[in-house]
């Protein structure tokens, strides 16, 4: 037998390292090693550096940005809160950037960057009325001129006598928003009230829990605001999401955590009334989150929440161990020997603990990160708890239990009831029987925003900012491929044509893309000719009906204005990400598409062209869901029938069917009753399936492992006591406001509560009366 | 003598008080006061770029609500009409061109500048604008020197002059290029619009 103090000293030694490696792990750390970043949980892009690359930016770029829009009827009161607001801004020390109001250099910028290349920039309209009556172009300017409103000057006119540029920029801040300057901030109207929007970049990742716990600072400071100048205030941005995503995680963790830990401890006082059993119970807990924490952390680097939140339920499993021995010392009081018990209850914990750990195996092999991730954790938190059982149980419980055994009324109830021949039928088929109504009403959905739980509030808030300014959280991008960078453009510019009729079309709402901003080369000498032809047509008739002092001639020679300079204007900080580095002198570039009302139209159009890839992550991922939803269940009906087998090999085919079926009936009424009441099916029911089956087979093992009759009370009461905590830990779960973890709890409780019921049935021998 | 020095210098002193107690209020209430204002305008354009200073003259109506119509009829007929949020340009018979506000804010940036100025919008002013006001008789000059960007990279002043109608508005540009606009035969009445001034502002 394994269990000698050597086999203990080593264990603690195990343990002792573990702790240093905790304590190295966090306290020495300038962060906790928690990841709460959801998009951690899932596989890279593999296939597609140029898709991996474009996510990468984009996203790392997008969520970021933060929006503040303040309102107000009047405006006035609103640049002075947006004054004072911004300026506070900055002293969170949550931003590396605050735009609100626009300095003297940034709002001439614009000027500065496409000025000097005036000739080689027309917009659409301007190049249709170049092309067909180039004529028109003067009866525009004579107009203008004459036009008391349009406040054309002296030194535009000397500068660009055919008032091209102040189109050219127009129609560039026509097609980005609608808003104007007001004293340099940027200001709209909306039914009736004026709107002030503040940009404004985070300092570091919104995943940070550092920055996400400044964030009331930035709430206060909103509501100061609110209050001392009479306006509205709303936000958005990916960090006030992220940070109500950690925080429900958090409060989740510790509710199911203290939940789980709370039932386990009042269990233990209540059925075993005295300090030891406790003692050691919470030392098996303790040490199997300790382990699982420590290796995750030293695997993967980080731990993330999400693998907490259900590493908290482990609690409930882990404890089972325990159970099983303590019940052996309580029922066998003065006749206690620790070695001895150990060895009774031997073969079963390991046969169960096997069984799980095949269970969870199972999960990493899937080439998922968070998966895996929660696969480890699982897996050494078990292979902690056990080993804590068997190496140190028998050395710390030497002396026996002085409590008399709880009264069994029930549990031997329950026990003959199960002796009946036809209940031991008619139980089980007529859960079986229910188990296939209910998947009748199965429906799948792999859809990954189901394990975000976004308030309505943060939404409602969203909503109003993309509304009043058009300004939105896009996830659909179109990545554009090609050669080099001129043909990058050349191409973006045939891609954006046809996003024009989209839009037109009602296809799509809107999109950005960097060759808006800056023309391929070839467009530029095409305008360059068509503006060079205006002067060579028209500068004569322009100079005589102005009475010009000085010729009309165009002055500036073609100089191409390229993508480097566009990019190192302060210009391009808005939407400059959108260009990606190259990628084996390949270039490529990301559009943004708003609003998507057509998916088939824009799928098949892209699907067509070869340099044309449609990324959207959310349904990137949703597709990989469902992709390995049908990949688990797979490999959970080879767990099953793997372990069917095993204990076929042990039992004989008869007590090998007794003891997996309940699990099996169980997953199925888990499954059936998760789809009555209405919650669609995912990935994460699937592992909950695989739990019922670790925990549900526990359970059965005992039964069949016992070796009298006299022994199945005191199963029966372990696992009454284990089904009680898991069912306590799961049944929190359910609370979840995220669905998909709602979703699991319930399949998890239902299908345990199950297990438990029928676990008698693998149960052959007769109860002695 | 002495008498009639010391009345002259009652009498002066009351003048400036009286000058003094103009306001900006005051103004924007003059020019405020006319639900409906027509009249015929003058602009002469000084610039560097031209031989001669070119001039153009027409009519308007300035609708304190609804917003203004600009007539101009020489050297070519043009009809503008600006309102709130839109603006209408029509040359001769030509169909009319209209632009929103919200496609093209550059445009309705000065547009809205010039109707601030024209209804004595002292509150929209007073935030873009340092404003000194002095008076003399019955005339008064509001002095606007542009505080911020892009206005004063533009011009060096811009002035409105008025007794109890607008008389002259005068745009100073930097380079010392000038806009003149000058207002006459205004007029309050009659006040009620014609069936086809209606019509020209609505659209």
């Amino acid at each position: 037998m394994l269990c000698n103090s050597k086999a203990a000293f080593l264990w603690l030694l195990f343990i002792l390292l573990a702790v240093f490696a905790l304590l190295r792990q966090t306290v020495f750390q300038p962060e906790l090693p928690i990841e709460s970043n959801i998009l951690a949980l899932l596989p890279e892009n593999k296939q597609d550096p140029f898709a991996q690359q474009a996510f990468e930016q984009v996203s790392n770029n997008l969520s970021k940005k933060m929006f503040f829009l303040i309102s107000s009827s009047d405006k006035n009161e609103l640049v002075a809160a947006a004054s004072d607001f911004s300026g506070k801004l900055l002293t969170t020390n949550l931003f590396s950037e605050v735009n609100a109001q626009l300095t003297t250099e940034s709002q001439q910028a614009w000027a500065k960057l496409y000025f000097p290349y005036r000739a080689q920039l027309l917009s659409e309209e301007q190049k249709q009325r170049l092309q067909q009556a180039p004529q028109k172009q003067v009866t525009k300017v004579l107009q203008q001129v004459y036009n008391p409103f349009s406040g054309v000057t002296g030194r535009e006119l000397a500068n660009d006598p055919f008032l091209l540029f102040r189109d050219y920029i127009s129609s560039q801040n026509n097609s980005s928003s609608s808003f104007t300057l007001y004293q340099g901030y940027l200001m709209t109207q909306y039914q009736g009230k004026h709107y002030l929007i503040i940009r404004a970049d985070l300092a570091d990742s919104p995943y940070n829990s550092e920055l996400q716990n400044r964030l009331p600072l930035l709430r206060k400071l909103e509501e100061s605001t609110a209050i001392k100048f009479h306006v509205k205030l709303v936000h958005t941005g990916t960090v006030f999401f992220a940070a109500y995503g950690t925080q429900s995680a958090k409060s989740e963790i510790s509710t199911i955590g203290v939940g789980s830990l709370l039932g386990v401890i009042i269990l233990l006082l209540l059925v075993y009334r005295s300090a030891l059993p406790l003692t050691l119970a919470l030392l098996s807990i303790s040490c199997g989150l300790l382990v699982a924490f420590v290796v995750t952390v030293a695997v993967f680097g980080k731990v993330h929440l999400f693998s907490l939140v259900f590493g908290a339920s482990l609690i409930g499993v882990s404890i089972d161990y325990a159970f099983h021995y303590l019940t052996e010392r309580l029922v066998a009081k003065e006749r206690w020997q620790p070695q001895q018990a150990l060895s009774h209850i031997f073969n079963a914990i390991t046969l169960g603990l096997v069984t799980s750990l095949i269970a969870y195996l199972g999960l990493l092999i899937a080439p998922f990160p968070g998966l895996q991730q929660l696969s480890l954790f699982s897996v050494v938190g078990l292979l902690g708890a056990y080993l804590t059982v068997i190496c140190w149980y028998p050395l710390l419980a030497k002396s026996a239990s002085k409590t008399a055994i709880p009264q069994l009324r029930f549990i031997s109830l329950w026990l003959r009831l199960w002796q009946k021949p036809k209940l031991r039928l008619v139980i089980p088929c007529s859960l079986l029987l229910f188990s296939s109504v209910g998947f009748y009403y199965v429906h799948f959905d792999d859809d990954i925003r189901q394990l975000q739980a976004l308030p309505s509030g943060l939404k409602a808030q969203d909503r109003q900012i993309k509304t009043v300014t058009g300004v939105g959280q896009s996830q659909q991008l179109l990545l554009v491929k090609a050669a080099d960078d001129e043909a990058l453009l050349i191409r973006l510019e045939e891609v954006e044509k046809q996003l024009d009729t989209w839009k037109k079309q009602g296809v799509l709402l809107n999109y950005q893309s960097i060759a808006q901003y800056i023309p391929s080369i070839k467009a530029q000498k095409e305008n360059f000719a068509l503006v060079n032809a205006l002067y060579l047509s028209q500068a004569k008739n322009l100079a005589a009906q102005l009475n010009f002092s000085q010729p009309v001639i165009l002055k500036q020679p073609f100089t191409p204005l390229l993508i480097d300079d566009y990019l190192a204007s302060s210009v391009s900080q808005p939407l400059g990400f959108l260009w990606l580095d190259k990628i084996k002198g390949q270039s490529s570039a990301v559009i943004l598409l708003n609003e998507i009302k057509n998916n088939q139209a824009l799928q098949s159009f892209i699907g067509e062209q070869d340099d044309l890839t449609y990324l959207d992550k959310a349904d990137e991922i949703s597709h990989i869901f469902a992709l390995y939803r049908v990949h688990i269940a797979k490999l959970l009906v080879a767990a099953y029938l793997l372990i069917a087998l095993l204990l076929i090999w042990r039992y004989g085919l008869k007590l090998g069917f007794l003891v997996i079926i309940p699990p099996v009936i169980a997953a199925c009424v888990g499954l059936a009753v998760t789809s009555v009441v209405g919650i669609p099916i995912t990935i994460f029911n699937l592992l909950a399936l695989i739990l019922i089956l670790g925990i549900g087979i526990d359970y059965t093992l005992f039964f069949a492992e016992q070796q009298e009759m006299l022994q199945a009370k005191n199963t029966l009461l372990a696992i009454t006591l284990s089904a009680v905590t898991t069912v306590l830990s799961f049944g929190l779960l359910a609370l979840s406001e995220t669905q998909a973890i709602h979703g699991f709890g319930i399949t998890v409780l239902t299908g345990i509560i199950v297990a438990w019921l029928l676990a008698p049935l693998a149960m052959i021998k007769q109860v002695k009366r | 003598m002495l008498i009639s020095k010391k009345l002259f210098v009652a009498f002066s002193f009351l003048l400036s008080v009286a000058a003094q107690a103009l306001t900006l209020s005051d103004v924007q209430q003059k020019l405020t006061a006319h639900t409906l204002l027509r009249g015929e305008f003058t602009q002469i354009k000084t610039m560097q770029m031209f031989n001669q200073p070119l001039l153009s003259q027409g009519n308007f109506l300035l609708d304190q609500k609804q917003g203004l119509l600009w007539r101009q009829t020489a050297p070519f007929p043009v009809s503008l009409v600006l309102v709130k949020d839109k603006l209408s340009q029509q040359f001769g018979e030509q169909a009319a061109e209209v632009i929103i506000a919200k496609d093209n804010p550059m445009v309705f940036y000065f547009s809205h500048l010039f109707l601030s100025l024209f209804k004595g919008d002292m509150e929209g002013l007073s935030a873009q604008f340092e404003m000194k006001l002095s008076a003399q008789g019955e005339h008064w000059l509001l002095l606007l020197i542009p505080k911020s960007a892009p206005l004063n990279k533009v011009f060096a002043s811009i002035s409105i002059a008025g007794t109890d109608f607008i008389e002259q508005l005068v745009l100073q540009e930097l380079s010392g290029d000038v806009s003149e606009i000058t207002f006459s035969q205004q007029r309050s009445t009659p006040n009620t619009l014609s069936e086809e001034e209606q019509d020209a502002l609505q659209f």
